[in-house]
């Protein structure tokens, strides 16, 4: 136990002594284990992270404070440091108390993580051994193996008492191919909640493939054309898309406060009917699974928007205490450094009708964006962009050449009205998502889409004219 | 943190690594931190943290490995020995450091400034609100997203097995503004910020209207045509996030592992000769200040770009050595991978003599950036960018508010192709302190 529950009880009952409407403690513990081989050599660090946040809300009003130590007195100090503040504001008087604990589930564990370190070095150096066999253009391969194990403990003075084990696994290949001076990359992830000590081996050496393919290809593709044309958009991070043009606008944290685009849409089209999308915390062993969010309340399937209509928010307490929205299991944040916010868990639009090659063939000229990296979006003005690693010119319904390097930019609801066709073929793909309460683990999703016309930022002219992977 | 806490810490280290003849340094990072923000009309949220970070890197043979803890018992800086000793063993990079021999600083007190701590909650809380009305005050179609003043108060200790031994102190406040303007349909984004060592220096309410005039003004924004322009990347955020990209081609470990295209440029002319780049940990106007490195090696200033020639990397004890260039002290601990790692500290680049007239000349069309949006699209491998970015279009006059475009190019090229810097340098986030500059030729991709 992170912290024994009359520790949490006299805490929460100062917490309500100094006028809080509430009062919540977040508890952690994390082991880390970092393996990466770069320039075919091994490196190893692991670590232990400890740490409790406290958060007293005053009506909307929020008051944080963390801690490293985790004994009474220092956790009795911390909620004094916000005191003084308290006394500066309007006075609100608690007549809460503390309801009695109902524990959610309690399990083991691990307290050290048991890698086979020797063996898995083997194996990374074998998967470099064979990536650069592969080509003698490929100069440099970086391979991370990185494993990290949550203990989470949230109570609250509503008499929540959740505990959550959170295992996370990361594997990230990055080739470099040099030619000629010109160098150029490509990466790969694979991401998962799960048993840490299982190595899917060959997983791991179809996506290496991969990457070292993709970085090839750089090697020969041309720079994007810049310009406005239809796009298609790949499954897999091509999810990236909805993540940044939509998702982040339909978290409470800028919804309550009218700063999103969305605020005013709920019920309303905003979609053509071909576009269905969800964000879906139960998804177990997807990077964005979470049996219990960080406010401690179950994880939820979330449909957000049901044949182009927006149904629902993702909605966190404070987010619910604004908008009177029913909170969606979505609140979560990257440690005991942040308080809480809404935010997304594995986001995907719905499989539709359409095979990749019915969508290409009737396009004259275009871009299919094959695979993408991170972007960012500003929620107030649904302005956003994420990146093309590589991708391909489409001319006469077909694929013509490899290109690279393209920013893609839009407007969230100005692009959702122009997705035109969803295909078939759904995908997930793991990513980190960087927000207030700091990063955190997610998926994003979907089938090949088309966009009807985009802002494509290439480095040559047309012929016709904050997500981190 | 007292001194007889560090020196049991040391002891502790010190008897684990005597048995395995081994050596270590311990670097020390500890950080009480006020933050309060606004929104709307509203106090969000007010916190108080007191964190604390302890680095261990153990070294033997030719190896060395490290760890960190939070948990300052016996017990965990044992179990942190522990897992340093492992990743040692574990790894066969021959990447080990030297430790800084035998020196004793005194506590630099030139970035600490004692009279933020003087300032009353309610006085932090009043700035705030300032920054906040004044935003909200300037126009009724802009409200601030948020309105954030922070001040921080740190402590960091360096001590090692050879006896070396140093501590500085430092203080920081920042201050940000980010506003939204509304008029119908249309929507635009501003923002500001500021930083300094004290509250005094800070003018709260220029950042409330700065950020919400930028709002403003973006509100009747148009795309410009696809097509080559010259750019001036405005001083700032633009200028700030691109040095800092930069110079982290610049690190030594970059170099040494085939990653920046700089390898063996060392005294070579690859930039235009208006560029001139320093990292100066020692500059009291910075957040990245520092008076000995992570390795506990005493920093200076460094040149690494003089009128467009690469004069210096950003180097480690070791990657110095592995260069053969010189060890420029730029060690600097990764606490959330607890890895030794290399970074710059605050970058100082040059002013030219142009006024912002000056830079535009000749010329009857050029996009001024003042905001680049996100570094997704940026391949440190190629040094290909392509860019979201706003600003505005100069036809002799400030002709319109310009946003929805990107632009692209290549980094190194960029930085080359500089034809004038202008003479109207501010710093960035607290660690850039540079001018704008013009580059004749780039890509913009709008409508």
């Amino acid at each position: 136990m992170l912290i024994p529950e009359t520790i949490l009880s006299n805490v929460i009952h100062f917490g309500l002594s100094q006028g809080a409407s509430f009062c919540e403690i977040y508890a952690e513990e994390t082991l880390s284990s970092f393996m990466e081989l770069k320039s075919s050599n091994t490196k190893y660090i692991s670590g232990k992270d400890t740490g409790a946040g406290i958060r007293l809300l005053y009506g909307n009003e929020e008051l944080y404070t963390y801690s490293n130590a985790l004994d009474e007195k220092s956790l009795l100090e911390a909620v004094k440091s916000l005191t003084a503040l308290r006394r500066l504001l309007p006075d609100k008087k608690s007549l809460l108390d503390v309801e009695p604990f109902v524990s959610s589930f309690v399990q083991e564990f691990p307290h050290e993580l048991k890698i086979n370190l020797e063996k898995e070095k083997y194996f990374l150096q074998k998967l470099d051994k064979n990536l650069r066999a592969s080509s003698s253009l490929i100069s440099q391969c970086h391979f991370i193996l990185k494993r990290t194990c949550k203990n989470v403990q949230v109570a609250n003075s509503e008499g929540l008492l959740s505990w959550d084990i959170r295992p996370y696994f990361m594997f990230r290949v990055i080739s470099i191919t040099e030619e000629q001076g010109q160098k150029e990359m490509a990466f790969q992830n694979v991401g998962r909640t799960g048993d840490l000590n299982f190595l899917d081996e060959e997983l791991l050496k179809q996506v290496t493939e991969k990457s070292g393919q993709t970085a090839l290809q750089n090697l020969r593709a041309e720079a994007a054309p810049a310009g406005k044309f239809p796009v298609i958009i790949n499954k897999g991070f091509g999810g990236v898309i909805f993540h940044e043009a939509c998702g982040h606008g339909m978290e409470t944290t800028s919804v309550a406060e009218n700063l999103s685009v969305f605020a005013d849409k709920l019920g309303q089209r905003i979609a053509k009917s071909c576009v269905t999308a969800y964000d879906d915390g139960t998804l177990s062993g997807k990077y964005g699974f979470i049996r219990r969010d960080d406010e401690g309340r179950p994880s939820q399937k979330t449909c957000l928007i049901e044949k182009g209509i927006l149904k629902n928010f993702m909605v966190d307490k404070i987010g619910s205490q604004k908008t009177s929205y029913q909170m969606t299991g979505s609140s979560r944040r990257e440690n005991y450094k942040y308080p809480p916010t809404s935010r997304m868990r594995n986001t995907y639009i719905a499989a539709g009708d359409f095979s990749l090659e019915e969508m290409i063939k009737d396009i004259d000229y275009g871009l299919f964006a094959e695979n993408l990296s991170g972007g960012s979006v500003a929620p107030g003005t649904g302005n956003y962009n994420f990146a093309v690693n590589s991708g391909w010119l489409i001319k006469k319904g077909r694929l013509d050449r490899p290109v690279k390097g393209a920013n893609l930019i839009g407007n969230g609801l100005n692009t959702l009205s122009k997705i035109t066709k969803v295909g078939k073929d759904l995908e997930l793909a793991p990513g980190h998502c960087g927000s207030i309460s700091g990063w955190v683990p997610v998926t994003v999703g979907q089938p090949p889409i088309l966009v009807s016309e985009l802002t494509v930022g290439g480095q040559s002219l047309a012929a016709s004219g904050r997500f981190s992977r | 943190m007292d001194n007889s806490q560090i020196s049991q810490f040391y002891e502790w280290i010190k008897t684990l690594a005597k048995k395995d003849s081994a050596d270590f340094d311990l670097h020390g990072f500890f950080q009480g931190k006020n933050s309060i923000v606004f929104q709307k009309e509203e106090l969000k949220n007010y916190s108080y943290s007191s964190s604390r970070h302890l680095n261990l890197r153990v070294l033997k043979g030719e190896k060395e490995g490290t760890s960190w803890a939070k948990d300052f018992s016996k017990e965990s800086l044992q179990d942190c020995y522990k897992r340093a000793m492992e990743g040692l063993k574990l790894s066969d990079k021959k990447e080990r450091g030297e430790l800084a021999q035998n020196k004793q600083y005194e506590d630099f007190c030139g970035f600490y400034d004692e009279s933020f701590k003087e300032i009353p909650l309610q006085a932090k809380l009043e700035k705030a609100k300032d920054m906040n009305r004044a935003c909200l005050g300037f126009d009724s179609k802009v409200q601030p997203v948020y309105s954030s003043v922070s001040d921080l108060d740190n402590y960091c200790f360096f001590i090692n097995s050879k006896g070396s031994q140093s501590f500085y102190k430092s203080s920081d406040v920042f201050a940000s503004c980010y506003s939204l303007a509304i008029q119908g349909e249309s929507r635009s984004n501003g923002d500001s910020e500021s930083y300094a060592k004290n509250y005094e220096n800070i003018d709260f309410k220029k950042i409330g209207f700065e950020s919400a005039g930028k709002a403003i003004k973006k509100l009747s924004y148009s795309i410009p045509q696809t097509k080559r322009y010259p750019v001036i990347f405005q001083a700032g955020q633009p200028v700030g996030s691109l040095l800092l990209h930069l110079a982290d081609l610049m690190s030594g470990k970059s170099i040494f592992e085939g990653l920046s295209f700089f390898k063996n440029s060392l005294k070579k002319k690859i930039f235009s000769e208006e560029l001139s780049l320093y990292d100066d940990p020692l500059a009291l106007w910075g957040s990245k200040s520092r008076p000995f490195d992570g390795e506990g090696f005493s920093t200076e200033k460094t040149a690494l770009v003089e009128k467009g020639v690469l004069q210096n990397y950003l180097t480690s004890s070791f990657f110095a050595k592995a260069l053969k260039a010189p060890h420029t002290k730029k060690a600097c601990w990764n606490n959330e991978k607890g890895e030794l790692d290399i970074s710059a500290s605050n970058l100082l680049m040059t002013e030219g003599n142009n006024s912002f007239k000056e830079m535009t000349g000749e010329f009857s069309q050029v996009i001024v950036i003042d905001f680049l949006k996100g570094f997704a699209g940026y391949n440190a491998i190629s040094g290909d960018f392509s860019l979201e970015s706003e600003g505005f279009l100069w036809e002799g006059v400030e002709a319109r508010p310009l946003c929805q475009f990107t632009v692209s190019g290549n980094i190194k090229d960029l930085f080359s192709n500089i034809l004038k810097i202008g003479r109207d340098s501010c710093i960035f986030a607290g660690t850039v302190k540079a001018p704008s500059f013009l580059v004749p030729d780039l890509m913009i991709a709008g409508k």
